[in-house]
């Protein structure tokens, strides 16, 4: 077994596909979120929608961690590689996320001194490397990477690196889910949930979304198999009356999540009261900030950050799209005046947008043909 | 990816990717590592165990 190859056997896919259409009741409409922009990615690259019937609709999530990045926090980073003597690291899509003037990659352009790193552990090297620089590391993602900025931070303490610090953007994904939950735009009938965060948080967390709320949800993988699978496991539920959690990822997710990631988390950050989400606004609980142990390692208290609120552009829906009540060709600037090459908005930026994977695997189609 | 070398002063391990191409990669959520060993990495650190090949 590679692991790729079994998760992508066209023939395993029809099988599962041909069970799917046993499962549905003919006249029902049944929507599905896939809360992860990496799950996004791979159904728009594999197809996965197009083995689906038509009455089973996949709502993308809010699951994409540069899509999820408010302008101002857009504004502050600039903010900061601006500064003199300052090397701002970051994500390579984090670069090209627009600003209220400018993305990163525009600051660069202008002379700022901006690197693409894959991981904050390269930030920590170019620290090391330039002493006489002060090296800042933006920190996005979910819980599946705060755990990457966690030990970086706690190297940096240990190897005592004066220069580096960080700005952190890290959230977190059950407060956006519940608010999703709560709000009347949306009617779900369950949820293919993120199987790289809970292999740092464990499948246990999602638990509140059949006792709570109802809706069945499925821990998966992000191959075309797990995909299929997961909406499968969910159907069978609703076709058997059950409402449960449960873990198609099993090869990789514990239910209690990797408690070496999770007790790294607890020590370097803490939740802050508040966190604003592009398109979603304030949610309670739901970023992570540097704990007070580590805050002479947090740049927004290093520097002086401008922490200003800027309203998203008029012309963008990213928020209605991650909210999955539109569709993003529904968005009056998709592929015309926002593109990958030129995006508007946060959700045609990263790959694991939701318009990027509409727009990059020719997604287009107002009506899906059903295989 | 999979796990070429391990530096167990420096908790850093040598793993290459699908393509072959190295990877400096923390290993401190999934210690010990041995050498053949697969892991699941995200930004740089090894998040996961990834169960051993069949058949390979």
């Amino acid at each position: 077994m590679r692991f790729v190859d079994e998760f992508r056997d066209a023939a395993l896919g029809r099988a599962v596909a041909a069970e799917i259409l046993s499962l549905v009741e003919p006249g029902r409409h049944y929507k599905v979120m896939e809360v992860c922009g990496g799950h996004t990615h791979s159904i728009y690259k594999f197809g996965v929608d197009d083995l689906l019937p038509a009455n089973v609709e996949l709502v993308h999530g809010p699951g994409c961690p540069v899509c999820v990045i408010p302008m101002g926090r857009v504004d502050d980073g600039i903010a900061l590689a601006q500064l003199p003597g300052v090397i701002f690291t970051c994500f390579g899509d984090m670069m090209r996320v627009p600003g209220s003037n400018g993305s990163l990659l525009d600051a660069k352009a202008a002379g700022a001194d901006v690197r693409m790193v894959y991981s904050p552990l390269d930030a920590l090297r170019i620290a090391k490397e330039s002493p006489d620089r002060e090296v800042v590391f933006c920190a996005i993602g979910f819980e599946t990477t705060a755990p990457s900025t966690a030990l970086t931070l706690k190297r940096a303490r240990a190897e005592r690196v004066k220069n580096f610090s960080c700005i952190c953007s890290h959230v977190t994904i059950v407060p956006p889910l519940r608010a999703l939950l709560e709000s009347p735009d949306l009617r779900l009938d369950g949820f293919v949930g993120p199987g790289h965060v809970a292999t740092v948080v464990g499948a246990r967390p999602f638990e509140f979304i059949p006792a709570d709320y109802g809706k069945p949800l499925v821990v998966a993988g992000f191959e075309p198999l797990d995909i299929l699978q997961a909406i499968s496991m969910i159907l069978r539920q609703l076709a058997d009356g059950r409402c449960e959690l449960e873990n198609q990822y099993k090869r990789v997710v514990p239910y209690e999540g990797n408690p070496r990631a999770l007790e790294a988390l607890a020590e370097v950050f803490e939740l802050r009261p508040h966190f604003e989400w592009r398109g979603l606004g304030f949610i309670s609980h739901s970023g992570l900030k540097l704990a007070e142990a580590y805050a002479d390692l947090d740049a927004e208290r290093r520097f002086d950050v401008p922490g200003a609120r800027v309203a998203d552009p008029k012309a963008c829906q990213c928020g209605e799209v991650l909210k999955g009540v539109i569709k993003p060709w529904e968005c009056k600037v998709f592929g015309t005046a926002c593109t990958p090459e030129r995006p508007i908005g946060t959700c045609m930026v990263s790959s694991e947008g939701a318009c990027a994977a509409y727009y990059n695997f020719g997604r287009f189609a107002r009506e899906r043909e059903v295989v | 990816m999979r796990v070429a070398r391990v530096d167990e002063h420096t908790g850093l391990a040598l793993c290459t990717d699908g393509a072959g191409v190295p990877h400096k990669i923390e290993t401190a959520l999934v210690a010990p590592l041995a050498a053949g060993e697969r892991v699941l990495v995200h930004a740089g650190v090894a998040i996961a165990m990834l169960p051993a090949e069949v058949g390979a």
